[in-house]
């Protein structure tokens, strides 16, 4: 076997494996979106007549925005801490994210009714201080918590590398030069770990776009998110044409999202 | 695993589309086993139920499943969709079969009812009894749970608004939505999964809610304060049919006739309390059981049905309709 070969076929089986499996399917599947007899169009002109396909694609987009932020704020504390913190604290957390990371979304999503349900610790807390019972269980902020701590590890998982690279001597360069805690944490560590922020985002929010389990357990379909629909078009309602093409428009407002996204950090990366 | 001693097996084997879970156990006790044992075909159960998965099964000429059970209306959209194989009388005994039983290409094997569960603990000087009653927030406070599909919730509120269960169809859907716009913020819980229904009445989270009888049924046999109001109870029959085309057809229609007969269909029966429709069922279970199922002849008469014929078509219209009117 030549060397040419030998090096193409290590990069390229894998190659095969997901062209056959992963981009074949899915492209005939959301080819399906142009074969209606009223037009190749029609599926898209029906998404966009009717309010309700905006109304869902929006809320959708905002609750992904949201389960971000969150996701961003819980994870950088902790990836901080185990890139940089003492080794015992910091082998404990990783064993912690790695055990969520392990533990089936579907447990926790049904350990969250359990949570934030009419028996669990929250509303009790709230009926012993004599507060009324707050309402979050099949809300949209159930939704956001359940998504949110699923894509925490991911987030930490990926963070975590990007953290480790950042050479400890500038920040003990910095100390050395006067700067207090806080400066060090704004003109140091922040601009070091942007990447790896962007990036951590950037996974949350192309997951939680395309959501169905934890918003169907925990959320209302009153704020149902797109996936739930696409499934309704699928599961319930046989119109596979209109589910194509909801999937068309999920994927290329993530692609378009992500671009425009990365584009921007490269940009602010480069300003840096 | 199943796969591989179905293979060995003799006399073939048939694939059975099931619910899963507790479903899924009361078939294998009350009908597969019963069935292997009396013809020697292997029964492997498969899991879902989805009529995608049919219509895909059809497309591609490729069959996981032989056999399925759906409720009349994804039956009447299967059969517009030629995906249901037309009953083989010459393998089915129709002597063998209730009077009742058959239905287009279908056997009807069960009633399940969805009707209007309550706690009781919270309605001490008596509970709401009709959807009327569901309706009336004052009289009746707290927060409410309905099952979230289209055409349920569509027949209810007509019914809650006065119209009588056998004038329902054609359904005013005007009138249906207005009479829904009444209650939309008083349902805390839109459910989809059985499991789901189950904890948000045993936890309290609402105080009335629609159900289906054997989830309800399950809850109260937990000793939950519960009660189920059999009057305008929606009347849903769970109808076996076998896959258009599938090369096991003749194992299929042999497994068919086999699970509509009274004892298996009693016996399965017995382990859900959902209401078996071949009457002589009846003969093999005691009367404390029938109480609780919605084929009790009592029960029967203050239900009421859809009509698939008029509804299978408009599905997708009304479901639309209905999103949009939930999401705004």
């Amino acid at each position: 076997m030549s060397d040419g070969v030998r090096s193409w076929l290590l990069p390229g089986l894998p190659l095969v494996f997901l062209v056959l499996l992963f981009g074949y399917p899915v492209a005939e599947f959301l080819s399906v979106a142009f074969t209606d007899p009223a037009g190749p169009f029609a599926p898209f002109l029906h998404l966009v007549s009717e309010s309700v396909y905006r109304i869902v694609l929006g809320r959708t987009i905002t609750n992904a925005l949201f389960v971000v932020v969150v996701v961003v704020l819980l994870a950088f504390p902790l990836a901080l801490t185990i890139a940089h913190g003492p080794r015992v604290v910091s082998r404990t957390l990783l064993f912690v994210v790695a055990v969520s990371f392990w533990t089936s979304f579907v447990v926790k999503s049904y350990t969250w009714i359990i949570v934030l349900g009419n028996r669990g610790p929250i509303v009790e807390l709230a009926n012993l201080l004599g507060l009324d019972s707050p309402r979050i269980l099949f809300t949209s902020l159930a939704a956001v918590i359940g998504m949110a701590h699923i894509l925490v590890p991911f987030a930490v998982l990926v963070l975590v590398p990007s953290l480790l690279r950042i050479d400890r001597r500038l920040l003990l360069a910095a100390h050395g030069l006067g700067a207090s805690r806080l400066q060090i944490f704004r003109t140091v560590i922040l601009p070091l770990s942007a990447p790896g922020l962007s990036a951590a985002a950037l996974l949350s929010f192309v997951l939680s776009i395309g959501y169905y389990i934890t918003p169907a357990l925990l959320g209302t379909p009153r704020e149902m998110m797109i996936a739930q629909l696409i499934v309704q078009q699928i599961e319930e309602l046989l119109e596979w044409r209109l589910a194509a093409a909801l999937s068309l428009v999920l994927l290329t407002v993530t692609v378009v999202l992500s671009t425009l996204y990365r584009k921007a950090s490269a940009k602010a990366g480069g300003e840096a | 695993m199943l796969n591989i001693r179905a293979l060995r097996a003799d006399q073939g084997v048939v694939y059975v589309n099931s619910w899963g879970g507790s479903w899924t156990d009361a078939e294998r006790k009350a009908i597969f086993d019963p069935f292997t044992e009396a013809t020697g075909i292997e029964v492997v159960p498969v899991t879902p139920v989805s009529i995608a998965k049919l219509r895909a099964q059809v497309q591609m000429n490729d069959y996981e499943w032989d056999v399925s059970n759906m409720n009349p209306i994804e039956v009447y959209q299967a059969e517009l969709e030629d995906l249901v194989e037309p009953l083989d009388f010459d393998i089915i005994d129709r002597d063998k079969l209730a009077s009742n039983a058959v239905v287009g290409n279908s056997l009807e094997m069960l009633t399940i009812a969805t009707a209007l569960v309550y706690r009781t603990d919270k309605f001490p000087n008596g509970g709401p009894q009709s959807w009327a009653d569901f309706w009336d927030v004052e009289r009746f406070p707290g927060p409410r749970g309905l099952y979230n599909r289209a055409f349920t919730n569509v027949a209810i509120a007509l019914l809650a608004d006065g119209v009588a269960p056998e004038d329902l169809y054609p359904l005013d859907l005007d009138r249906a939505f207005n009479k829904l716009d009444e209650i939309k913020d008083h349902v805390t819980v839109w459910w989809s999964q059985g499991g789901q229904s189950e904890q948000i009445i045993r936890d309290g989270e609402i105080v009335m809610g629609s159900m289906w009888n054997a989830r309800a049924q399950s809850v109260i046999d937990g000793g939950a304060p519960v009660e189920i109001v059999w009057n305008q109870a929606e009347h849903l029959s769970t109808n076996r049919f076998v896959a258009k085309g599938t090369p096991r057809t003749k194992e299929a229609m042999q497994f068919m006739e086999f699970a509509v007969q009274p004892k298996p269909l009693a016996e399965f029966c017995d382990a859900l309390t959902y209401g078996p429709l071949n009457p002589k069922s009846l003969d093999y279970l005691s009367p404390e059981r029938v109480e609780v199922m919605p084929t009790r002849p009592e029960y029967v008469k203050i239900g009421f049905h859809h009509d698939p014929s008029w509804l299978a078509p408009k599905l997708t219209e009304l479901t639309e309709r209905y999103n949009s009117w939930l999401a705004s």
